[in-house]
Parts: C-alpha cells; sequence; structure tokens
C-alpha cells in the first residue's frame, strides 16, 4: 500500500507544487501587507481574502484531482503500470482514496495552521491577543459552552465533515466506475458519471434523513435564550453536549459505511467489467 | 503451466476472442500470429490479468488470474503505458518497487546494450526506442511467463535483430514466453510453437517443426489470411509481393 500511495503522491507532486508556490506567494503578500506596508491595510486585507479563497480552491482541487485523475488512468495505457503489478484491486482503488484522504488532511492541517498564524499575527500586530482570546472565551460562557466544550465540539464537527466530504468523494469514484462499466469509450461517459453521482448523492441524503440533525440540536442546546423557539416549534434537544456528540455517531457510522460500499463497489467493478 | 479453457470475450457483439482453448507449456516459445484485430492482444491482456474473459477460465499452475499470477507473468504491451514524469530509471524503479523478480542489474545491462540513457524521459523517446525500453523492463524480470505484444511494431530493421536476439538471450529453461507478431519470417527460426488467430478465434496450432514439415510459416500464415497467394521466395518463383505483405 506504501508504494501505491509513493507513486500515487509522485503523480500528483506538480499540481501540488504549482499550488502550494500560489499559496506562498499569497502568504509572502500577506506579510508584505502586515509588517512592509501596514500603513495600507488594502495589501493584507486582499491577500488575506484571496487566502481564503485559495484554501477553499484547495479543497476543492485535493478532491477533484483524485476523482479527475482516477477517470483519466481507467482510460489511459498508464492503467496498465498499476494493474498489471501483483495488487488486488481493491487495495489499487483504496490507495488512490487514501491519498486523497491523506492529502485533504495535510492540505487541512497546512491552511488550518496558517489560518492561526495570521489570525495571530493580524491580533498581535493589532491589537492585544490575549484580551481577545479572554472576550472570546467569556462570550461562549455567556451562551452556556465552555472552551473546552466548544473546541471539542468544533474537532468533532470537523471530522465529521471531513468524513461527510470523504463520502461524497467515495461515491464520485463509484460514479466515474460505473459509467466505464456501462459506457468506456462514449464521449457522454461524464453525464452518465454526473447522473450516477446525483443518484448516489440522493441516497445518502435519504440515509442521513433517517437521522436527527446534530447541528440543530448543538446551537439550541448552547443558546439557552432560543429556548422559546425550541418550545414553539417542539424541536427535541438534547441536555448535555456529550449527548449531542452522540447523534453524530450516526452520521459518521453512515459516511464510513458509504466509502466501504462504494471502495468495494469500484474494486468489484474493475475486476469483473472494466477493460484496461 | 498456463491453461486457457474456453475464453471469450465480447465486446458488445462482437467477439474480441472466441472460444479460445490452449495450454503454454513451460520452456518453449509460443508465438502467437495474425493481422490486427485478430484478438492477439486481447488474448494476452487476459493473462495479463487487465481484462476479464467474458466467460471460460484462464488458470496459472492453477491460480485463476489475479494478483498471484501478477506476479509471475511479465507482459510488454504494444504501447506505451508510463507516466509522462518518468524517465527510463524511473521506469525501472517502479517495476523494481512492485516486481520482486526485477533484476535491477540486468536492466542496467540491457539498457547498455540497448544504448539507452537511464536519464532520457519516455515520454520524449521515439517508438522504436520506447519500445526497447518495454523490453528492457520486461526481460528485466525473471518471470514464469513473459509475453511480448508486437515487440517488432515501430522498429526499425536493425533494431529488430536487437530486439529478438535480447528475447531469445532470456530464454530460460521452465520460463514460457508468447510473442504476438504479424511479421512471421523475422521470428521463424526462433519459435517452438504456432498459433494463429482470425477474427478472434484460434484457427490453427501446432510445433513449429510440424506445422513447417511441408510448407514454411509465412506459406502457412498466407494459406489462412490470404488463401491463394503465394510466398515471395528468394528465387523469385511463384511469387506474390503483393500478398506477402498481408
Amino acid at each position: 500500500m506504501l508504494k501505491l500511495l509513493k507513486y500515487e503522491f509522485r503523480k500528483g507532486l506538480t499540481g501540488l507544487l504549482v499550488m502550494l508556490g500560489i499559496t506562498a506567494a499569497l502568504e509572502g503578500y500577506f506579510l508584505y501587507g502586515l509588517y512592509i506596508n501596514p500603513e495600507d491595510m488594502w495589501h493584507a486585507g486582499w491577500a488575506a481574502w484571496l487566502l481564503v479563497l485559495m484554501t477553499l480552491g484547495m479543497s476543492v482541487f485535493v478532491f477533484i484531482r483524485g476523482v479527475v485523475s482516477y477517470s483519466g488512468e481507467l482510460k489511459s495505457r498508464s492503467a496498465y503500470l498499476i494493474f498489471m503489478t501483483p495488487n488486488s484491486t481493491l487495495k489499487v482503488v483504496a490507495s488512490k482514496f487514501v491519498f486523497t484522504f491523506v492529502l485533504g488532511v495535510l492540505v487541512a492541517v497546512l491552511y488550518g495552521a496558517l489560518g492561526i498564524m495570521d489570525i495571530t499575527l493580524l491580533l498581535s500586530e493589532f491589537g492585544e491577543l490575549e484580551e481577545t482570546i479572554t472576550l472570546a472565551a467569556e462570550a461562549l460562557e455567556e451562551l452556556g459552552l465552555h472552551v473546552d466544550q466548544f473546541v471539542m465540539a468544533v474537532v468533532l464537527g470537523f471530522l465529521l465533515v471531513m468524513l461527510y466530504v470523504l463520502a461524497l468523494c467515495a461515491m464520485a469514484y463509484l460514479a466515474v466506475t460505473l459509467s466505464h462499466t456501462l459506457c468506456r469509450d462514449k464521449g457522454y461517459r461524464w453525464v452518465i458519471a454526473l447522473l450516477f453521482y446525483w443518484v448516489l448523492t440522493q441516497v445518502m441524503g435519504v440515509v442521513y434523513g433517517l437521522f436527527a440533525s446534530p447541528f440543530e440540536k448543538l446551537v439550541f442546546q448552547t443558546m439557552p435564550e432560543l429556548q422559546g423557539i425550541i418550545d414553539a416549534y417542539g424541536i427535541q434537544t438534547t441536555p448535555t453536549l456529550g449527548e449531542v456528540m452522540l447523534t453524530l455517531v450516526p452520521f459518521g457510522v453512515a459516511s464510513l459505511g458509504m466509502i466501504i460500499v462504494s471502495m468495494f463497489g469500484c474494486a468489484w467493478m474493475l475486476d469483473k467489467k472494466v477493460s484496461l | 503451466m498456463l491453461e486457457i479453457r474456453y475464453v471469450t470475450r465480447k465486446f458488445g457483439a462482437k467477439y474480441g476472442v472466441r472460444d479460445a482453448r490452449l495450454t503454454i507449456e513451460p520452456g518453449k516459445i509460443y508465438a502467437l500470429l495474425g493481422p490486427n484485430g485478430s484478438g492477439k492482444t486481447t488474448l494476452m491482456k487476459m493473462i495479463a490479468g487487465l481484462m476479464m474473459p467474458t466467460c471460460g477460465k484462464i488458470s496459472l499452475d492453477g491460480d485463476k488470474i489475479g494478483p498471484k499470477t501478477k506476479a509471475k507473468i511479465a507482459y510488454m504491451p504494444t504501447e506505451s503505458y508510463f507516466y509522462n514524469y518518468m524517465s527510463i530509471m524511473d521506469a525501472g524503479k517502479y517495476y523494481r518497487d512492485f516486481f520482486d523478480d526485477f533484476d535491477m542489474a540486468r536492466f542496467e545491462e540491457i539498457l547498455m546494450r540497448m544504448d539507452l540513457n537511464p536519464k532520457d524521459k519516455i515520454a520524449k523517446l521515439s517508438s522504436g526506442m520506447n519500445a526497447k525500453v518495454r523490453l528492457a523492463l520486461t526481460l528485466s524480470r525473471n518471470a514464469q511467463l513473459m509475453m511480448f505484444d508486437e515487440p517488432l511494431n515501430g522498429v526499425d530493421i536493425l533494431t529488430r535483430t536487437q530486439v529478438i536476439n535480447e528475447i531469445i538471450r532470456y530464454r530460460a529453461e521452465g520460463r514460457s514466453m508468447i510473442i504476438s507478431t504479424h511479421l512471421v519470417e523475422e521470428m521463424d527460426d526462433y519459435i517452438d510453437h504456432v498459433i494463429f488467430m482470425r477474427k478472434g478465434e484460434i484457427v490453427r496450432q501446432g510445433s513449429r517443426e510440424e506445422l513447417t514439415a511441408e510448407e514454411s510459416l509465412t506459406q502457412i500464415y498466407l494459406d489462412i489470411f490470404a488463401p491463394g497467394t503465394r510466398a515471395v521466395t528468394a528465387e523469385g518463383g511463384a511469387a506474390d509481393a503483393e500478398a506477402a505483405q498481408v
């Protein structure tokens, strides 16, 4: 698996370096605006805005790259390189998916760290950092939420969103494999893939709909002043943050289930139906 | 031993390979002969595990085609299949990473004999040079079964001899080789067994000695694929140059 991951990384290296290069340039522009030309906040502001856009672009890039690269490989001769090796198709597909996952996590960590660093720099340059944090913590306490609880909820929420995005990504792999199975050399293959993807996301939506919305509960639980709304609409809330977190579990399990089903589905179709 | 039992591969309503039955024995060189579109590549891809038969069974030493057999089969596809970033040495390292039987020293040796620079980007090589790289990679594996799909395609006459010599050099006891080609004469002296394919079907097969007892392979080829034409001979007798180009 590690060797497969190594070559996945090598294949995606050029695109990744380009994106990181652009990010580095924007970060440089931000630091220029902050320290070298602080009188004109226009520069730092623009750079910060572009960095936010870049973060979004990078998130999309990671997942789109994974799916597009997989789709391209299925119709190109370079597929021989992987599929003639003594690796099971499940291992091959899983390696592509794991690579996308690892890249997604690394990008999230990198851009998260960059964001924290830039905000810290901004605060230290234009305000008392400690005072701001204390104020934020006090605001959270007023909403009935301790900082540690808030951090935990954010981390859990992040993991949940990550799993959800990965499930979407796995379904995209499945849709691409299905379209290759049914209409390999047809020009409208992409339309079929999109159609399959839409159907799969609808199925996923139905599965998620079976569970209560955890974020809704989280918000209302932590904002007691909204009790009137809760009573008026008969919204059920859970008494503790721990229980709210428990309500997240089915979503995580559903996403994980979708990922596993998609991976096995891809491997099965590649084994039985797809010609390289 | 490779066993192919009643293997069929369909592409929509068309047959790529139809009802193929074949046994590949250890230590022998097999020539898979037939014009373009006769099913040679499809058959090889199924043996290499790159394509599944619609029905029938292929097994190597009793194992169904899969990761285990892929470790024992070296396949040289007819087209380039490398990643754009790869240099010749990158491709060697790739094979070393995935195939336990890959011999890097032998790879470097073959590259040197074939006058290939390991640092060259494969994407920038001519088709003939590219064929040499594919050949070097395949021959550098100590595989039980080696398959070469049209190794002489896009290769000039001088290089053809070099390619054939390299293939024969690594002929070994217990190792089977399958070479697909439509250039019959070039391979004539080296093969043990001949398989003729037409429109997806194996129409004739047998040992070379047996088949060539009365007529040349080229003539048998013409009899099968262009009946009524005669092969060009050195003496010029009964020649039909046009037919020989089939």
